[in-house]
């Protein structure tokens, strides 16, 4: 049977083989998910919004060749494991750091209390008039942040990675300009605003530099940060604020995330225990990387993704609409000779 | 709708591949036009259920999906009105209007107690109202009631007086102002309507009631003194309407007044602290049948246990409805239910005719193509004798994982039963299918029939627990062969079915209109379901190359097995959401129990003594004793996840005044839960406490397991006496 629908015939196929009937259910709302999340979120993946549909790669990513049936239907279920964040995921996170934990580093710098009569317009003023929004790198929509909490009058919202490496290879007074502009502008601070950290290794040392250049509160946002990136923040924050500054207990710097990827978000976590799905991906994961050894030689990129071998959690399950991010499984995003990918990923920096 | 198909082309030339689903909308009653109810309702049972169109109260009661609201809605002008409509365009008997000539002298005013929002009112109360507080409301819902009826009933009169030539001048407007001033100063209104001069002011201060009583309801300001002090008490007020209206010529002395109360379930309130209102308010519609007046006949749309819950039917003093008297009952499942004589079966007739007015609706020109679409049997193809199924299920038959003989079996049995997997009986009946190779189903039989029986022999010999040595039957003269075994085999096929596909490590099959009609359960519903399902998988699952017309169904068996499953998947998810006290999840957790437990016998029972396990019997005076298990059974019925039906015991020590009911599983359960959906022989003559003990484990009802029964004590006077049932 040539079926119209594959990955229908795939399924019922495992629910004829399988007289559980709990398991034959299961396989059953996963697909009617998969279904539903490629309606509202999967189809507007930005590097594949116009080649193939999400059912269209999905079924060629079940049926890539040499996995076994077993693996293919743990494809399938891995599938629904997918963390997936849409840009109305992403609107929704953009104004939720705008409403708490910037609005909560802004009333905390200035001393705004609660009871007072005139809190709100006071906040106001300090979060649309006197902070300054950046990205760190130009993944962060940064006008789509300011937008949709409406913050209007920033005519620059400069790259700060950008700035930080075409300032240094020029001139090291151009990092003054920066500092000056802020001052021109009346900025009393600068929210750095990222959409997805992971290892910390793209953002770190452009977060450390501003701190250094702009002599203002800096208070760092990443919308979704993996825990080792988390970590290294906490731990930047914590030596900043050890550190004399110039305004007595205005810490220079702050770290607040909007979303942080539990251990559920990674196939493999050495916090917590093995779940028997995200083991085989594992196992699947290091089975297909060893097969494409043109990727290994070109990169660093493992079977789990970017990561440090001391990493704690390693083969990130997460896509966003926009890309995704090298750390996830490279089954998810990688293409080669030998792989259809489920998510394509376009990269920044050549392999 | 989608178009038509193109006139000169067949469905397979049809494109884009995908056709519109003509089951995509299960509940025709609320979200379909008036003009499509024609064309999808069917009046098998109209008949049947003419008590509806006659004088005298009626509870129509049935499960959820059995087509209660469907045919209540019957009533409507509304629906006559789309009758005349679609028959003009069409002339077909399919879409004339159904209700007998004779029996369409009425007017009629529906209510339904879930999507009116006369129930809204109950939000008025305090958080713990007093016994005054509800009182005071039951007065209200009371007016609320009549005054909803009668803005209905005018309603109508209006819609029958713009179409005289439909309704045969059933009613005369010109009559109709001097109806209002009658009306109005009739005392049951207490001066409420004294305003009123003709039919528009009348109408508006009808209107202004309900207004305020939903504006009330809604928060959105008091109840007027005005209204307080001027309510009127349940029904008179619509019976004197009627009697006005027979007074003043505005229908004639012979034209029937209806009012239709659907969704009577409603005022099973869940909420603790409303439980005595819905009591309340129960009653006071019981009161309303009570008075058994001629004057308005009311039609009760209930849910099975709905109507008559806990036993009670009581009126405002404490006095019981009775049946036959104060109203007649139609029952839509008894009606459709399967009786011994399989031809005359009443939802075999509702089906095809549902089935068929569906996708003509849909395709009208498919009645034309080669394959006959719009026939039910054509679409689904008959049904799998058991050998097709194992056929189908078992690709390659392995005798010792199939037929699973320990050491014990001695080798003549073993001989004899491995000749017949190996098809080497000649002319046994129900054989396999020429091209399969094996023949596990009778040689699963015949290894029961030796464990049943012990081999041949006197009846004595039989009664030993283990396989003698005698000789295994050597023709198919012998019993379990021969005609004098018809039935064991038969009774037997769906059991041996079961347990060779479980050993295969495989689910079930199912195909075929007959097994799909038997799915269905009887509810027009499920087989909605059933179909939608199938021709979604049918679209989905199949490629562009095209229809074989010699083929014996249109949907291959695969896909239509597949379907079937992903049905049953559906109707269980549907359960667990469905409200109920206890509610839907809490009762499909018992009904996983039960369905375990039966499977388990039926798989274990390795002799096949006990065929009809597939569902469970109880004594009612047991189940009565143990109130919170009895209202668990009766909501699971009364939902439909278990069918009920009398069960007259064939134990001669059991007395007829102590009678049983039995209960199966929903069979469109059966294709999840992997039992077989048909009732063969006697279901597991359960005691209480094995049925307790489920609800106990599924966490349905509270308590701890009851401890197992004692072992039955041996006698042990005389150790040379061999006990009579050794170990």
């Amino acid at each position: 049977m040539n079926a119209r629908d594959p990955i229908l015939k795939l399924v019922t196929d495992w629910q004829a083989e399988n007289p559980d009937r709990d398991v034959s259910a299961r396989l059953g709302h996963i697909r009617e998910n998969l279904l539903f999340l490629e309606r509202i979120k999967f189809n507007q993946y930005v590097p594949t919004r116009y080649s193939a549909k999400f059912s269209v790669r999905f079924h060629r990513w079940l049926s890539n060749t040499r996995i076994s049936s077993a693996q293919q239907r743990d494809l399938f279920e891995f599938a629904d494991r997918i963390a997936f964040f849409s840009s109305d995921d992403f609107i929704a996170m953009f104004q939720n750091a705008f409403s708490g934990p910037i609005s909560r580093w802004c009333m905390k710098l200035v001393g705004i209390q609660l009871n007072q009569s005139d809190w709100l317009s006071r906040l106001n003023e300090e979060r649309f008039r006197y902070t300054w929004f950046c990205p760190v790198t130009d993944s962060m929509p940064i006008s789509d942040f300011h937008h949709v909490n409406g913050i209007a009058g920033k005519n620059y919202r400069p790259v700060f990675r950008d700035l930080m490496r075409f300032a240094k290879r020029t001139d090291p007074s151009d990092e003054n300009k920066i500092h000056r502009y802020a001052q021109k502008e009346g900025y009393k601070r600068v929210v750095l605003l990222e959409d997805f950290v992971a290892t910390s290794v793209q953002t770190f040392k452009t977060v450390e530099w501003a701190v250094e250049t702009l002599k203002l509160p800096v208070l760092f946002c990443p919308m979704i940060i993996a825990p080792e990136g988390a970590n290294k923040y906490r731990e930047l924050e914590n030596s900043l604020a050890q550190t004399p500054n110039q305004g007595a207990g205005t810490p220079m710097f702050e770290f607040a995330p909007v979303f942080e990827l539990g251990n559920d978000c990674f196939v493999y976590s050495a916090d917590a225990t093995p779940d028997t799905l995200f083991a085989r991906i594992r196992a699947l994961a290091e089975q297909i990387h060893g097969r494409n050894t043109n990727v290994q030689q070109q990169s660093k990129e493992g079977p789990l993704g970017y990561w440090n071998e001391d990493s704690r959690q390693k083969g990130a399950t997460v896509v966003m609409f926009s890309n995704t991010p090298n750390n996830s499984l490279p089954l998810l995003h990688r293409e080669t000779d030998q792989w259809s990918p489920l998510f394509l990923r376009v990269d920044r920096c050549p392999l | 709708m989608e178009p038509t198909l193109p006139k000169s082309g067949s469905l397979s030339a049809m494109n884009p591949p995908y056709l519109t689903n003509p089951f995509a909308e299960a509940y025709v009653t609320h979200t379909v036009s008036d003009e499509n109810f024609v064309r999808f309702f069917s009046p098998v049972l109209v008949k049947s259920a003419s008590a509806i169109l006659q004088a005298g109260n009626v509870v129509i009661k049935g499960t959820q999906g059995s087509g209660k609201s469907m045919l209540l809605r019957l009533l409507d002008p509304e629906i006559r009105v789309a009758y005349f409509n679609v028959n003009q365009q069409q002339q077909s008997p399919d879409t004339r209007y159904p209700v007998p000539r004779n029996l369409r002298k009425f007017i009629s005013a529906r209510v339904d107690l879930n999507k009116s929002g006369l129930l809204d009112i109950a939000s008025t109360l305090p958080a713990k109202p007093a016994h005054e507080d509800i009182a005071d409301l039951t007065k209200s819902f009371a007016d609320f009631f009549n005054y909803w009826l009668l803005r209905g009933l005018l309603v109508c009169i209006e819609k029958i007086g713009e179409s005289p030539a439909i309704f045969d001048d059933l009613v005369l407007l010109e009559h109709r102002d001097v109806f209002a001033s009658s009306l109005s100063a009739q005392d049951c209104w207490f001066g409420a309507l004294s305003s009123v001069t003709d039919w528009g002011s009348l109408q508006q201060a009808v209107k202004d009631r309900v207004t305020a009583y939903r504006a009330w309801a809604n928060g959105n300001r008091e109840l007027p003194a005005t209204i307080r002090q001027s309510r009127t008490m349940i029904g008179e007020p619509l019976s004197r309407a009627s009697e006005q209206l027979k007074a003043t010529g505005v229908i004639a002395a012979d034209t029937h007044v209806f009012a239709t109360i659907d969704q009577i379930e409603a005022l099973w309130m869940q909420d603790e602290n409303r439980r005595e209102l819905g009591e309340r308010l129960r009653r006071e519609l019981h009161e309303v049948l009570g008075k058994r007046d001629d004057r308005v006949s009311y039609r009760i749309g209930a849910r099975r246990y709905a109507w008559s819950k806990g036993g009670s039917l009581a009126m405002r003093d404490g006095r019981q409805l009775e049946e036959g008297r104060d109203f007649q009952t139609v029952d839509i499942d008894a009606l459709l239910r399967r009786g011994e004589n399989a031809k005359g079966w009443a939802f075999r007739c509702l089906a095809r005719d549902v089935f068929k007015r569906r996708v003509l609706t849909t395709f009208p020109n498919s009645a034309s193509e080669q394959m006959d679409l719009a026939k039910a049997e054509r679409f689904f193809g008959p049904s799998p004798s058991s050998q097709e199924v194992i056929a189908a299920a078992i690709k390659q038959p392995d005798f010792d994982r199939l037929i699973k003989l320990d050491s014990d079996w001695p080798k003549p049995w073993r001989t004899a039963i491995k000749n017949v997997f190996r098809k080497n009986l000649k002319d046994i009946p129900q054989p396999p299918p020429e091209h399969y190779p094996y023949d596990p189903l009778n040689a699963l039989l015949l290894a029961a029939w030796g464990q049943q029986t012990g081999g041949k022999g006197k009846a004595a010999e039989r009664m030993r627990r283990h396989v003698c040595a005698d000789h295994p039957p050597q023709s198919v003269a012998e019993a379990p062969w021969n005609k004098a075994k018809l039935y064991w085999r038969k009774e037997r096929y769906p059991q041996a079915v079961l347990q060779l596909i479980s050993r295969h490590q495989q689910r079930m099959l199912w195909w075929g209109i007959d097994k799909v009609l038997s799915l269905c359960g009887s509810n027009i519903l499920r087989f909605i379901t059933i179909c939608r399902v199938t021709w979604d998988y049918w679209q989905r699952l199949s490629d562009d190359s095209p229809t074989d017309h010699a083929a014996t169904s249109i949907v291959s068996s695969d896909i239509q097995s597949r379907a079937i499953f992903e049905a049953s998947r559906k109707v269980h998810e549907a359960l667990t959401r469905q409200p109920g006290q206890p509610a839907g999840d809490v009762r499909s957790w018992f009904l996983n129990e039960i369905a375990s437990w039966l499977r388990s016998r039926l798989l274990d029972d390795k002799a096949m003594s006990n065929p009809g396990h597939n569902g469970f019997s109880l004594r009612v005076s047991e189940l009565n004793k143990h109130p919170e298990l009895q209202q668990l059974i009766e909501e699971a019925v009364g939902w439909g996840d278990l069918y009920e039906t009398d069960h007259t015991s064939k134990i001669k020590t059991e007395k007829s005044s102590d009678p049983r009911k039995k209960y199966y599983i929903n069979p469109a359960l059966s294709p999840f839960y992997d039992l077989p959906e048909a009732h063969t022989k006697e279901p597991v003559y359960a005691k209480l406490e094995d049925i307790l003990k489920l609800a106990i484990n599924a966490k349905a009802i509270p308590g701890s397991a009851p401890p197992p029964e004692p072992e039955p004590k041996k006698p042990n006077e005389n150790p040379d006496q061999l006990w009579l049932f050794p170990n």
